[in-house]
């Protein structure tokens, strides 16, 4: 059986059924500029890690911004192939699926990161029939700003992989309108406990709650006993 | 693989709050409630629609293989009842459920579950506004398609409009979107449809993505104006032509 591995990130595109995520300055240039900076410090710095490169990353981009964001990774080195920004994603992910029997598709915000080991973890875990669903919902969170990490959790975080039936994806799941990471506990799940993503808190995250979350990463003292492994782990250090 | 046609319609009507209100006190007489009559009267229309134009469209359509789920808001229970008192019941595959406990929802999930359907079996929900009729050929129609081009939605295009204020049928224009058919299996409806449903309306425009097909072969009535909808034997002999696609008189 063929599997493909898509890490998909909605750079500034998809609508979904609840436009609270929605950022309304996301086609200027500024916006743009400021998050593929944070992209290339981060994001892509786990991707290019990640111990298995056998997956495609794609970033929606809204069509209208694409000529902004093309000229703007021209500032940084030249991508991978397996990394790619396109306001085609249908296309992209269709194509690259087209010859294969199964699909995980897993979300990542376009600022975060996953660990070095996910990709090869998906390739080695074992799944369940009746829950097509990996939600990992513990990770760590680091503040750019005062380089404090602390453990995080959440029961229905944007870190997650679908598995599909490629024919199940192509006749179906590929129209239902994107969701909310909130909504996605509500779909029959598996919960994976080994801390394998890292939110990037930086000058202009999307949610305005961290600070209520996790007040604690917002003050200058170290929290984890372990926490240069953990920066080193994803290569911050 | 079979295919199972489900329709699920939804009575959104309550009695005014009033009227309620009384209902939900200890028993008291109605002579001392100003205005009963006229409240009551006031679902009269709502009633009518089932009696005359709903129940019968469902009742008369040439296949009669399909289960059909009509939940209703509870408050209008004890009127339900009567209706049932004076008219009968519906058969067992026209089913009548509450708005509460999981209503149309809950219900529906627990149906398909307790179904065994095969997995890939087809699954064919009708989304009936009970503002509309529908030729009574809709469920043979729906038995015979094939969505041969992957199509997971059906809008229907050959429609008619009936003012029952001007008591007159005109051609409507545009496809219907406030009733649609749309396809999938057990396994998509266990693992993406139910969870989608739970939080949003599943109308048109959520639909929109998907690959459809619009057909003339099932034409549609959309009943307007909350008039009487009873006084069908006054109606003028073309009128009462152009319904009887839709409705067989008794």
């Amino acid at each position: 059986m063929k599997t493909r591995y898509i890490i998909y990130s909605r750079f500034n595109s998809d609508i979904g059924l609840s436009k609270q995520f929605h950022v309304s300055d996301s086609l200027s240039e500024k916006w743009i500029a400021y998050r593929l900076l944070i992209f290339n410090l981060y994001t892509r710095r786990s991707l290019e890690a990640q111990t298995n490169q056998d997956f495609l990353s794609v970033l929606n981009v809204h069509p209208d911004s694409m000529s902004i964001v093309e000229a703007e990774l021209k500032k940084y080195p030249p991508l991978p192939p397996h990394i790619v920004f396109t306001s085609d994603k249908n296309q992209t992910i269709e194509t690259y699926i087209r010859d294969a029997d199964q699909l995980y598709l897993c979300n990542l915000d376009s600022d975060d990161m996953y660990h070095p080991s996910f990709v090869q973890f998906l390739h080695e875990h074992p799944t369940q029939k009746d829950k097509p669903l990996l939600l990992l919902k513990n990770g760590y969170i680091l503040n750019t700003n005062t380089h404090v990490v602390n453990h995080y959790y959440s029961p229905s975080p944007p870190f997650f992989a679908e598995i599909f039936d490629v024919k199940d994806y192509l006749s179906y799941a590929r129209f239902y309108p994107p969701l909310a990471h909130g909504y996605m506990e509500r779909f029959n799940h598996e919960t994976i406990t080994q801390r394998l993503f890292m939110i990037i808190l930086h000058d202009r995250n999307t949610w305005p709650n961290y600070r209520r979350e996790v007040p604690k990463v917002f003050e200058t003292n170290q929290i984890l006993p372990d926490w240069q492994e953990v920066l080193k782990d994803y290569h911050l250090i | 693989m079979n295919k199972h046609i489900i329709i699920r319609m939804e009575l959104n009507f309550s009695p005014p709050l009033r009227l309620l209100n009384f209902l939900q006190q200890p028993p008291a007489d109605t002579a001392s409630y100003e205005g009963y009559e006229s409240d009551v009267a006031s679902l009269e229309p709502h009633f009518n629609l089932l009696r005359y134009f709903i129940l019968p469209n469902l009742l008369n359509q040439t296949h009669q293989n399909f289960t059909c789920f009509i939940q209703y808001n509870w408050d209008i229970h004890p009127f339900l009842l009567k209706f049932f008192e004076s008219f009968g019941r519906p058969p067992a595959h026209i089913k009548f459920i509450a708005s509460r406990g999981g209503g149309m929802k809950g219900t529906l999930k627990n149906y398909i579950d307790a179904s065994s359907f095969d997995e890939e079996d087809s699954l064919v929900f009708v989304k009936w506004d009970p503002h509309f009729v529908y030729g009574l050929n809709l469920i043979e129609y729906l038995q015979h398609f094939e969505n041969l081009n992957g199509e997971k939605v059906i809008l229907f295009d050959n429609g008619y409009l009936y003012n029952g204020t001007t008591n007159q049928i005109v051609k409507q224009t545009l496809p219907i979107f406030n009733g649609m058919v749309y396809l999938c299996t057990p396994k998509e409806h266990k693992r993406y449809f139910r969870v989608y449903e739970q939080f949003f309306l599943f109308d048109y425009s959520s639909f929109s993505q998907f690959p459809y097909i619009t057909t003339q072969e099932v034409p549609y009535l959309f009943l307007r104006g909350e008039k009487d909808f009873k006084n069908l034997s006054t109606l003028n002999p073309v009128l009462n032509d152009q319904l009887s696609q839709f409705i067989k008189r008794v």
